[in-house]
């Protein structure tokens, strides 16, 4: 049998969950920073949850395909975005992104504002308060914002097959495999498909639940220390 | 206990000696001057005062959602002013005429805040650490010396949800003394903690004030402590400051209307001047003459609950009562009973005693009254040998006219 959707699938996932991570927090904290245009900047962030992934395939198309100004750029410098495993990273970032950003923002003004004053009037530089105080205690948030992200890249089906395809052992990913297999009327090997989504789905729900149940247990730990104690138990 | 905050002799030089040796000569003679525009939503703030250092501590007092702490937040610099200026010494803070706008993190303002924000990802050492500017690596030799000068050696490890409301505090007070602050902001440094614990809280935090050089403002609701640690008081009201004066002449005589309640008295009645020296009193429903000349823009009358002496009905001593056979004044003190003489009295019905643990309280409705909750009600101390008084009692409510205080 070939495996080569689950690798790719895994592959796609993680590079498009740690470009979120990093874009995500920082949108959240750049949203939280602002007093004008939160609105629409915001609106704007938010925008790839609600629109139909095709929209947004399609849209993406126009960006990084031949004719679109970041596609003919990239492909000057040898990087190939359309039908490629990296398009399909990309699609699933844009997707995912919201997940992220939204998490994250939440978790941000959820945190005691008096943190990150009392922090100003210590001396420390915004980009301290970032990495040493919105962080470490927002991180349940910043997790959970992870983890949604890295499910809905999983799952993402629509923008992907747009702007990468679904070319077999190249950027043929698990949902589409189990599309290409009920076209086939391959019901055997759709379900195997299935399966195997539903168990990593499953698999990190269950990691999340840990990870945040213990958290709340242990108040706010290191992001080392809690995953440490967490496979203790 | 060390000297906290400002230890300039060894360690200063490793870190921007010029910094702390200004802000060292700032703090002998620093005047602080605020004069600030804030609105917010229907709040508007509107404060002006000015403070130096020779006149000590300086107490703002208002009630809850007055301004005091949006006050702070806007000389520390975590909240911008709409308009107006801040200056400390001759730095100026914020100045919207010169577009000054001085980060907070490059003021050295020490902000001690409600609930102490300490950063509940790091131990207290590390909250103290994070307090010290400059250099990291020289700081472990200072840090020991803060832990031990605010009793919590032995926390230095834990986190801050492992800690007592005291040792919070403590760390709190570490945390900005490490900082070496050139003012010092408390805002309701004990409302966080329980009633029992205050007391002996107020003496250590009174001890490090005392060796802190710099000005310090202290915001309470609470008359008492402002009057325990404070020198100076500004009273705000309704995002006002409504009068600047030494702690003592708050309690002996406000001015107005919003001080003689923070100053703790409780008996109030809109008042209209009928004569040089003579008043109407509305809720109360009489006529009263005071020992001094009445203002013209008189509006309240205040009186303290124990310059009130409540007589029987028709001053006669009342006959289950006179087992003590004493005269019929009954609180406070030995008056002789000349009282209409020099004084005003008027009738009043007993509406319920309230008991006290050192002397019980009587709260009275005057005759023909149109009292409500701030206005018209008078509140009498009763002294430990008080004729047995009962809800629903009439009596007669005697008050010297030096003891009117005039309000606006």
């Amino acid at each position: 049998m070939d495996l080569s959707p689950l690798w790719i699938s895994l592959k796609v996932s993680a590079t498009a969950t740690a470009a979120v991570f990093l874009a995500g927090i920082f949108a959240a904290w750049l949203v939280v920073r602002i007093n004008r245009g939160k609105i629409i900047i915001d609106g704007l962030f938010t925008l790839p949850m609600v629109l139909p992934p095709t929209v947004l395939g399609f849209i993406l198309l126009l960006i990084f395909g031949r004719n679109g100004t970041v596609g003919r750029f990239l492909q000057s410098i040898g990087i190939n975005i359309v039908f490629s495993w990296v398009g399909a990273s990309v699609a699933a970032a844009v997707v995912a992104f919201p997940m992220m950003y939204r998490s994250v923002r939440a978790a941000f003004e959820q945190l005691d504002p008096d943190l990150i004053r009392v922090a100003r009037t210590l001396g420390k530089k915004e980009g301290w308060i970032m990495r040493r105080i919105m962080i470490p205690n927002a991180w349940p948030g910043i997790l959970s914002g992870t983890i949604l992200a890295f499910a809905r890249s999983m799952g993402e089906f629509g923008a992907t097959s747009l702007l990468a395809g679904n070319i077999p052992g190249k950027t043929r990913t698990l949902s589409q495999a189990v599309w290409s297999a009920v076209q086939m009327n391959d019901r055997a090997l759709a379900k195997r498909w299935s399966l195997t989504l539903i168990a990593i789905s499953f698999v990190v729900i269950y990691l999340t639940n840990h990870v945040l149940n213990r958290d709340s247990s242990s108040g706010r730990l290191s992001l080392g220390t809690r995953i440490k104690q967490s496979f203790r138990r | 206990m060390g000297k906290i905050g400002l230890k300039k002799q060894d360690s200063s030089e490793k870190m921007t000696p010029d910094h702390s040796a200004e802000q060292a000569e700032n703090s002998c003679d620093a005047r602080l001057s605020v004069d600030i525009q804030k609105s917010l939503g229907k709040f508007r703030l509107n404060i002006q005062f000015e403070h130096d250092l020779g006149r000590g501590i300086l107490g703002i007092l208002g009630s809850s959602g007055c301004g005091k702490s949006m006050t702070l937040r806007c000389i520390s610099g975590v909240d911008r002013p709409d308009s107006g200026r801040i200056a400390l010494g001759d730095t100026v803070f914020f100045s919207s005429e010169d577009k000054v706008f001085v980060r907070p993190r490059n003021r050295g303002v020490g902000h001690l805040f409600q609930d102490y924000a300490l950063f509940p990802n790091m131990t207290v050492r590390g909250n103290i650490l994070a307090g010290m500017r400059g250099d990291k690596r020289d700081h472990s030799r200072d840090i020991d010396q803060l832990l031990h000068a605010f009793y919590i050696g032995d926390q230095a490890h834990k986190y801050p949800r492992e800690l007592s409301g005291g040792q919070k505090q403590r760390t709190a007070l570490a945390r900005v003394f490490a900082s070496r602050p050139s003012i010092l902001l408390l805002d309701e440094p004990f409302s966080a903690l329980d009633e029992y614990l205050r007391y002996q809280l107020e003496q250590n935090l009174f001890e490090y004030l005392e060796q802190y050089r710099g000005i310090v403002l202290y915001v309470s609701h609470n008359r008492d402590e402002i009057r325990r640690f404070c020198d100076y008081v500004l009273v705000v009201e309704d995002g006002k400051a409504i009068s600047y004066m030494p702690v003592a002449d708050l309690f002996e005589s406000p001015w107005h209307f919003a001080s003689a309640r923070l100053a703790g008295i409780r008996n109030f009645s809109h008042a209209e001047k009928r004569g040089p020296r003579e008043i109407f009193a509305v809720e109360w429903n009489t006529l009263l003459t005071t020992a001094d000349a009445v203002p013209d823009d008189l509006q309240y009358i205040g009186v303290r609950e124990n310059a009130v002496r409540i007589l029987p009905r028709g001053s006669m001593p009342s006959p289950s009562g006179s087992e003590d056979g004493r005269a019929p004044v009954m609180s406070p003190g030995n008056r002789p009973p000349d009282w209409s003489e020099r004084g005003n009295a008027f009738g009043a019905a007993v509406l319920r005693i309230v008991p006290g643990i050192t002397a019980d309280t009587a709260v009275l409705i005057p005759f023909n009254d149109g009292s409500d909750e701030l206005f018209g009600k008078i509140f009498v101390t009763l002294g430990k040998t008080h004729l047995p008084l009962h809800a629903g009692d009439e009596v007669i409510v005697a008050i010297a006219d030096d003891d009117i205080m005039c309000l606006k």
